[in-house]
C-alpha cells in the first residue's frame, strides 16, 4: 500500500515531468510554476494555448483563433463600476469557470478586496459587511454566487408571468430573501438563489442544435428573434438567456453592475472570444498526456470536432475518445496502464451500464415513463461534451427535497402549485427546494428544481460540482447518482466513472 | 340549397355513415379495451427503454401489456388504458395491446415494480415517424397543392405534445404550409367534453383543454416556422371521432386538427 508521502513524491515527480514536457512545447504557455490567476484589466497577452496543473493533472485552454491581445479587450476589461470583467469568473486555469480553490486563493491574496468578491453577488447578500469571511461564506466554501431572479418571473419580453405556484421563504440563512430591499417582498422583488459559474468554453457545443423539437417542453425550440435560428436552450442553468448576446447583456447588468449594454464593438469582441475558446483536461497525473496511447482527449479535438452530434451506443459512443485505452499498446508503467484501463472501463460503463431512472422531471415526465431503463448516456448524449442534445433541463434532485443534500447554509423555499394546474409529476403540490431553477424562468410547476445540465469537460479544474456546489469531488458526483437512482455501482465502477470524469 | 349541393351533402352523409359503419365493424372485430388501473413495471432488460409496462383490467382480472403506448406510465399514478387486443408475441407476461394509448391520471397508486421472472421483453426501437436531425435536408412538398388535414391526438386530460409521436406531424404541416405559401392554417382544438366510461368512472375533459391544446399546437407551428398571421385558432368540445383511426377512433376525440389551406 502506497503511503501518502510516497504518493506525494510520485505526484511531484509527475508534475515535474509534465512541466518539463510542457517546456518542450514551444507553442504552449505553461503556468505551472507561476500565477494561476489570469489578470483582469492588465493587458496581458493570452497565448494560443495555456496549460495549468491541477490536483488531478493539468487543464489546457486553447484559443483556436490564435493568441488574444487582452489590452482593452471587452472580455478581460472591467466594463462596470465594480471592477469585474467576464474573465474574473471565467479563468483559463479553471477550464474557463472558477474553482472554489481559486476563489480561496484570491481571497487570501487580496484579503477579500478583489472585485470577485463584489457584494452584489460575491457576498451572501449585498447588505452584509464586506471583507468578512462570513459575509462571503457561500462563495468561499461552495463557490456559489448569488443570482437574483425577478419575482414574479418575467417572459422573454420581460413582462411578468403569472406563476403556477406561490413561493414562501422557509429558511433564509443569508438574510437576503426576507430583506426589505433584496427579498422576495422587497423593493427589488427578487428570489436569491446561489449557483456555480458555468464554463465559458467549448460553446459551439452548448449552442448546437441537433433537433428542432424540445421533447422536455413538448414544443419546438424557441427561435432567436434576431437571426430566426433555433436556440439550443443549454446556455444557462435556468434558461434565462438563450443566446450569447442576451447572456452578455444579462451578465453586464448583474455581475458587472454596468448601466446599459456593451457597445456593439465590445459585444462582438466578447462573442468572438467566447466562440473560439476551448478547454479540457489535457494531462492526468497517472494516465499521462490524454492524447497518447490511442486516446484523443484534451481541447484540440474539441476545436476540430463537429458539435451537436447525438452519441450512438454502437456506432459513435460518447467518450469513445478513451476506449482505445482498454486495448492499446502498453503504457509507460503498470500504474499508468491500470489507470488508463479504468478510464476506458468508465467510458464503457457510461454508455452501457443500465439502471432505472425514476422520478426526475425532464427525463421521466416527457413520455419515457417512470422508471425508464437507460444509462448515463441517455441524457449526457452529445458527443465530445456530454450535454443533452435536446435542452437539458432536468430535476436530478440536487436542489429539490427530499433528494437534495441537506444544506442549512442555503435558503429553502416552499412552492405550492396552484389548484388550477396539475401538481408536479413526482413531488406533489407542495415542494420544498433550495433553488426552483428553471421554474424561476417559466413559472411552471413542473419545472421546479430543473437545472440545465452542463458540459462535462474540464471538470478536474473546476470543483465543486452541480449548480449548487453540492458535490465537492468527482467521486461525490458518482455517489450522488448512485444513491439517487439506486444504481448499485461497485467500488471499482465508482472508481472507473470517477477516473473517466477526471480526464474530461 | 340547390340540387347539386343537396346531392353533395347526401353523398357526404352516406359516405360518413358508411365510414362509421365500417369503423363499427372494425371495432367489433378488434377487441377494444378501455379501463383505469395502476401500472406495473416489470424490470426486464433487453437494453435501453426495454422494461415492460403492464396493467391489469381489474373487472376481468386480465393483465395487458401496454408498453407500445407512445406515452409511458408513471409508477405511483393511475392510468387510463385504451387499446386493442393483438396477437403480438407475449414477451412481458401479458396480452399485448396494439395499438394502445395510456394516459397518466392524477390519482395515486402503489408503486409496483416486479422482477423479470424470465420474460425477455424486446429491444426498444425508434418509431418510424420521428423527426430527423436538423442537418438532414427536408423534402418540401411539391405542387399541385391541395388542402390537407393533420391530426394530433392527445392523452386524456393533457395538452402535452409527446415526443416521437407528434413532432413529425407538426413538421409536415409546417412544410406544406411553407411550400404552398398557405393562405390559412386552421388550428382547431377539441376536448372530449362528453367523456368516456372506464372502470366505473366517467372521464370528461373541460372545454378549456380544447383551447389549451389548440394554443399549444399553434405555438408549435409558429416555432416551426408557420407565419403567425396565417394561423387561425379555434376550439370546441364534443367532436366526432376520426373514423380512420378505428378501432382506436374514440381517443381521437382528444385532438387538434390542423388544416393547411394553400
Amino acid at each position: 500500500m502506497e503511503t501518502k508521502t510516497m504518493q506525494h513524491r510520485r505526484w511531484r515527480a509527475w508534475m515535474l515531468a509534465l512541466w518539463l514536457g510542457a517546456a518542450g512545447a514551444a507553442h504552449a504557455a505553461d503556468y505551472a510554476g507561476g500565477e494561476r490567476w489570469f489578470p483582469v484589466g492588465e493587458g496581458h497577452e493570452m497565448p494560443r494555448e495555456l496549460r495549468y496543473p491541477n490536483e488531478l493533472g493539468a487543464v489546457t485552454t486553447v484559443n483556436a483563433s490564435g493568441p488574444v491581445n487582452t489590452q482593452g479587450h471587452a472580455f478581460f476589461t472591467p466594463l462596470g463600476p465594480n471592477g469585474r470583467a467576464c474573465a474574473t469568473c471565467h479563468q483559463p486555469a479553471d477550464a474557463m469557470a472558477l474553482s472554489v480553490a481559486t476563489i480561496r486563493e484570491r481571497w487570501n491574496a487580496t484579503k477579500g478586496q478583489d472585485p470577485l468578491f463584489a457584494p452584489i453577488d460575491g457576498a451572501n447578500c449585498p447588505n452584509l459587511p464586506r471583507g468578512q469571511e462570513a459575509s462571503h461564506s457561500l462563495l468561499l466554501n461552495r463557490g456559489l454566487f448569488r443570482i437574483a431572479r425577478p419575482w414574479p418571473p418575467r417572459d422573454d419580453a420581460r413582462k411578468p408571468i403569472k406563476p403556477e405556484f406561490t413561493l414562501e421563504v422557509v429558511r433564509d440563512p443569508t438574510g437576503c430573501n426576507l430583506d426589505r430591499t433584496y427579498g422576495v417582498q422587497g423593493q427589488e422583488a427578487s428570489v436569491s438563489v446561489y449557483r456555480r459559474p458555468r464554463p465559458v468554453a467549448n460553446l459551439k457545443y452548448i449552442l448546437a442544435v441537433g433537433f428542432p423539437f424540445d421533447p422536455k417542453n413538448g414544443l419546438p425550440l424557441k427561435r432567436d428573434p434576431l437571426t430566426g435560428d433555433y436556440m439550443s436552450g443549454n446556455l444557462l442553468s435556468d434558461g434565462r438567456a438563450l443566446t450569447l448576446p442576451l447572456q452578455a447583456h444579462d451578465a453586464m447588468r448583474t455581475h458587472l453592475q454596468a448601466q446599459g449594454n456593451p457597445t456593439p464593438e465590445q459585444l462582438k469582441q466578447i462573442l468572438d472570444f467566447e466562440q473560439q475558446v476551448y478547454s479540457a483536461q489535457s494531462h492526468d497525473k497517472w494516465g499521462g498526456a490524454l492524447t497518447e496511447g490511442g486516446a484523443s482527449g484534451g481541447p484540440e479535438v474539441l476545436a476540430k470536432s463537429k458539435a451537436g452530434v447525438l452519441q450512438n451506443a454502437q456506432r459513435n459512443p460518447i467518450w469513445k475518445e478513451f476506449l482505445a485505452w482498454k486495448t492499446a499498446a502498453p503504457a509507460a508503467n503498470a500504474e499508468q496502464q491500470k489507470f488508463r484501463e479504468s478510464v476506458a472501463r468508465g467510458a464503457e460503463l457510461f454508455v452501457k451500464r443500465m439502471f432505472l431512472i425514476s422520478g426526475s422531471t425532464g427525463i421521466n415526465s416527457m413520455g419515457f415513463g417512470s422508471p425508464v431503463l437507460n444509462s448515463c448516456a441517455m441524457c449526457h448524449n452529445m458527443a465530445n461534451v456530454g450535454i443533452d442534445v435536446a435542452p437539458g433541463q432536468v430535476d436530478l434532485g440536487t436542489t429539490n427535497e427530499p433528494w437534495a443534500r441537506p444544506s442549512p447554509e442555503l435558503p429553502l423555499f416552499r412552492l405550492t402549485c396552484n389548484a388550477n394546474v396539475k401538481p408536479h409529476p413526482f413531488l406533489g403540490r407542495v415542494i420544498l427546494t433550495q433553488d426552483p431553477g428553471y421554474a424561476l424562468t417559466t413559472g411552471r410547476c413542473e419545472d421546479i428544481g430543473k437545472i440545465t445540465m452542463q458540459s462535462m469537460r474540464g471538470l478536474a479544474g473546476r470543483a465543486p460540482y452541480f449548480s449548487n456546489g453540492s458535490a465537492k469531488t468527482l467521486r461525490e458526483i458518482v455517489e450522488i447518482y448512485n444513491r439517487r437512482y439506486n444504481i448499485r455501482l461497485t467500488d471499482q465502477e465508482i472508481d472507473d466513472l470517477t477516473h473517466l470524469m477526471s480526464v474530461l | 340549397m340547390n340540387k347539386h349541393l343537396h346531392g353533395l351533402f347526401v353523398a357526404a352523409a352516406l359516405a360518413s355513415a358508411a365510414q362509421a359503419a365500417q369503423a363499427q365493424a372494425l371495432s367489433s372485430q378488434a377487441t377494444f379495451k378501455r379501463y383505469v388501473t395502476c401500472p406495473i413495471y416489470r424490470d426486464t432488460d433487453a437494453g435501453r427503454k426495454s422494461g415492460c409496462w403492464l396493467g391489469t383490467q381489474t373487472e376481468t382480472s386480465e393483465r395487458y401489456d401496454v408498453s407500445n403506448s407512445p406515452d409511458k406510465p408513471l409508477l405511483g399514478r393511475q392510468m387510463l388504458v385504451e387499446g386493442v387486443v393483438s396477437n403480438e408475441r407475449d414477451v412481458c407476461g401479458a396480452v399485448v395491446l396494439q395499438p394502445v394509448r395510456i394516459s397518466v391520471l392524477q390519482e395515486p397508486c402503489p408503486e409496483v415494480l416486479i422482477p423479470a421472472e424470465g420474460w425477455p421483453s424486446k429491444p426498444s426501437v425508434l418509431p418510424p415517424n420521428v423527426i430527423a436531425p436538423l442537418g438532414v435536408p427536408r423534402k418540401l412538398p411539391q405542387p399541385p397543392f391541395a388542402e390537407q388535414q393533420f391530426h394530433l391526438i392527445f392523452d386524456y386530460d393533457s395538452d402535452f405534445l409527446v415526443y416521437q409521436s407528434a413532432e413529425l406531424i407538426i413538421e409536415n404541416a409546417t412544410l406544406l404550409a411553407q411550400a404552398s405559401k398557405a393562405r390559412r392554417v386552421l388550428v382547431t382544438g377539441y376536448a372530449d367534453t362528453l367523456g368516456v366510461q372506464a372502470s366505473g368512472r366517467r372521464l370528461k375533459e373541460p372545454l378549456a383543454l380544447a383551447k389549451a391544446r389548440a394554443e399549444m399546437a399553434a405555438e408549435a407551428l409558429r416555432r416551426m416556422g408557420v407565419p403567425a398571421d396565417t394561423l387561425q385558432v379555434s376550439w370546441r368540445g364534443d367532436p366526432a371521432p376520426l373514423q380512420q383511426e378505428a378501432p382506436m377512433h374514440e381517443p381521437s376525440k382528444r385532438r387538434v386538427t390542423i388544416t393547411v389551406q394553400p
